[in-house]
């Protein structure tokens, strides 16, 4: 991330690792607030989903920072949008579409 | 009175009687919002906020951050020096970084002999041909309005049972002199910084005394006449005191040590094997041992290293202009240079092999022999951390090594799904076959058109019409160092069911812009000088030179 860095990137993917608890810990508080219940599978699905889409963007970018940017939009586009609309059905399946 | 106060007492604690009190109904939102927490509930109801809020906001915005820090880590890595195999961590072996032991097989893959095996003669390598008819032409013993009926020697008669090929090569000359025509009129200006990067390796290759680093034995010769047979010049300068190795593992494992060291990226070992060492060529013989020295392999050729490493990457991508081979032709002839002196100081014979074609081998066999790397439709080894993208050197000495393995990682299958070198080649000269038809000295191949590739050579709009590089740029496999080019690397050779190099070759053709054959050409040669990628920022004369209008488009990826 920080190219040439001793220091700055190793940083980077401290936080960028804590900030995986703050998201799941952030979900249940959504579903807390929206009073609804979720199990701790289905939150896993969830999650493991989410880092598949990261890993998506961060493909497409990675070919973009390859100076190959057409491909890596058509690899968000392609893997990455069929991934955002799973992610949103299971939401829906898992969450909102559940009897409490 | 007894009974009535009782009775009085049962309703009073009748615990039933909270539940059934209408007062005490709540509404299901108001039961759910019930928190563990009453404190951090009120403070919520006053308007604070509270740490329920902080997990919600700071969720989404750790998520956020997530998928923007992915998308700007990724980027960061696809330009980062590490991507750039070659031009960072060679030096302690990082960038021969693919582990090849689970794939060690013992021939390589498409190189069962399906006949007899022939030995190439010296007049199959081109470029010894082309020398030979320069200095004919030179020495004024031929010109070519004698036709090809009166070319004297091994040469003429090379090109009296292959007229075609003669064809060419007078369409070469011509070629070449249109191509130092255009250079000279407005080229030079176009492609200034490749130009003179190219000039920069090729002059510290080449010098007046001939070749810089290594020595050259038929320089040698020819300045003092006194012939330098392998006995004679692989043994110079060795050193008296002999090293004796503790065991031939020892002995492979520092020698590959040391070519890291020297600079190269990948370096495998194996036996000498003669089917791949030209006749006739001996370089410092008289006329390089083509009338004298027929079919022998000196004794002490026992063993051959090789190594080598990719040519600059943001050039070859931008090929034919902005690419050149000289800067991995300048690193690895350091690199023989160096391993040949190392081994003579340990009391070995050794002999560089090195480009531009100080050889006596064909190199490609021995890349694949050595376990370095596969056959490719393109004709070119292909090796797995680098793809086409390799320059390979070597040295030949009798060190007795323990010797790697050839490799079957399928990439030589790929090969016969995937056809953008042939789709993408100027020239024309990359078959389209399915599968290798053409049998040549013994074993099957794609048969590349090396005149037509050697014609498209001397027209691209470079310096020295020294070459084209489409095929090395677009090639699947050549590919920098980056985490995605990981998984492919690795998944695809564990792949038995094929699905893996399907989808990435389906993704390579739709997701990947490729310029046409044609307008990869010259523009004086009916082409557009397309690129593949835009030439990297530092190649663009256009940024750096007052007396450099732009007046060109760049088509290429960004």
């Amino acid at each position: 991330m920080f190219p040439g860095s001793t220091m700055i990137n190793s940083l980077f993917w401290m936080i960028l690792g804590a900030m995986q608890i703050l998201i799941i810990a952030g979900g249940y508080a959504w579903i807390k607030h929206l009073g609804k219940t979720i199990k701790n599978w289905q939150m896993a699905i969830l999650y493991i989903l989410f880092a598949l889409i990261c890993l998506t963007i961060g493909a497409g970018f990675t070919l973009a920072g390859e100076y190959e940017s057409q491909a890596g939009w058509y690899f968000i586009g392609f893997l990455g949008l069929p991934q955002l609309i799973i992610f949103v059905f299971l939401i829906n399946r898992f969450v909102f579409s559940k009897k409490v | 009175m007894l009974e009535k106060n009782e009775t009085n007492q049962n309703t009073a604690e009748d615990p039933l009687s909270i539940v059934s009190d209408p007062k005490n109904y709540v509404n299901r939102e108001e039961m759910l919002s019930v928190d563990e927490n009453p404190k951090e509930a009120q403070e919520e109801k006053k308007g604070n906020f509270s740490r329920r809020d902080l997990l919600r906001i700071g969720g989404l915005t750790a998520a956020a951050a997530t998928l923007a820090g992915s998308a700007a880590a990724s980027f960061a890595t696809g330009r980062s020096d590490d991507a750039y195999t070659g031009y960072g961590r060679t030096y302690q072996g990082g960038d021969m970084f693919f582990n090849r032991e689970p794939f060690r097989a013992e021939v390589p893959a498409m190189m069962p002999p399906i006949g007899k095996v022939e030995r190439p003669d010296w007049t199959d390598f081109l470029f010894e041909r082309t020398k030979d008819v320069v200095n004919l032409i030179k020495e004024k013993k031929w010109t070519p309005d004698m036709g090809v009926e009166k070319m004297p020697g091994a040469v003429g008669e090379y090109y009296r049972k292959h007229p075609k090929g003669y064809e060419a090569m007078l369409d070469q000359f011509e070629r070449g002199v249109k191509r130092k025509e255009y250079w000279e009129k407005e080229a030079y200006k176009h492609y200034a910084i490749a130009g003179a990067y190219t000039s920069a390796y090729m002059h510290a290759m080449y010098n007046s005394n001939g070749s810089a680093v290594p020595e050259d034995p038929h320089d040698y010769y020819l300045k003092t006449g006194i012939p330098q047979p392998p006995e004679v010049w692989d043994y110079r300068g060795i050193s008296k005191h002999k090293m004796e190795f503790k065991s031939p593992a020892h002995a492979s494992k520092l020698i590959k040590r040391m070519a890291h060291q020297f600079g190269m990226s990948v370096v495998g070992i194996t036996k000498f094997d003669p089917r791949f060492m030209f006749k006739n060529l001996m370089r410092g013989m008289p006329n390089k041992g083509h009338d004298s020295w027929g079919d022998k392999v000196p004794a002490h050729w026992k063993s051959i290293i090789v190594f080598g490493v990719p040519m600059n990457w943001d050039g070859t991508y931008s090929a034919v202009s902005y690419s050149t081979s000289f800067d991995a032709y300048f690193r690895s002839r350091c690199g023989a240079g160096l391993m040949e002196n190392f081994i003579k100081a340990l009391g070995y014979p050794a002999r560089a092999e090195f480009p531009g074609s100080h050889y006596e081998i064909m190199m490609t066999p021995y890349v694949l022999l050595s376990g370095l790397g596969e056959y490719s439709r393109s004709g070119m080894a292909m090796i797995p951390e680098l793809g086409c993208n390799f320059r390979p050197a070597a040295v030949i000495t009798d060190i007795e090594f323990e010797y790697d393995k050839p490799i079957n990682v399928k990439m030589a299958e790929f090969c016969k799904k995937c056809k953008i070198c042939a789709e993408t080649c100027p020239s024309g000269a990359i078959p389209f076959d399915d599968e290798p038809k053409t049998v040549v000295r013994g074993f099957k191949r794609w048969l590349l058109d090396e005149e037509k590739c050697y014609t498209q050579w001397v027209s691209g709009a470079t310096i020295d019409g020294l070459g084209c590089r489409v095929c090395v740029g677009v090639c699947p496999y050549t590919r920098k160092n980056t985490w995605i080019h990981t998984i492919s690397r690795e998944l695809e050779p564990r792949d038995p069911s094929g699905l893996v190099a399907t989808g990435l070759l389906a993704m390579q053709q739709n997701f990947f812009k490729y310029p046409s054959g044609e307008e990869f050409r010259s523009k004086w040669d009916g082409g557009k000088e397309a690129v593949y990628h835009n030439p990297p920022w530092w190649m663009r004369a256009e940024d750096f030179f007052s007396n450099v209008e732009k007046n060109w488009e760049y088509h290429g990826l960004d």
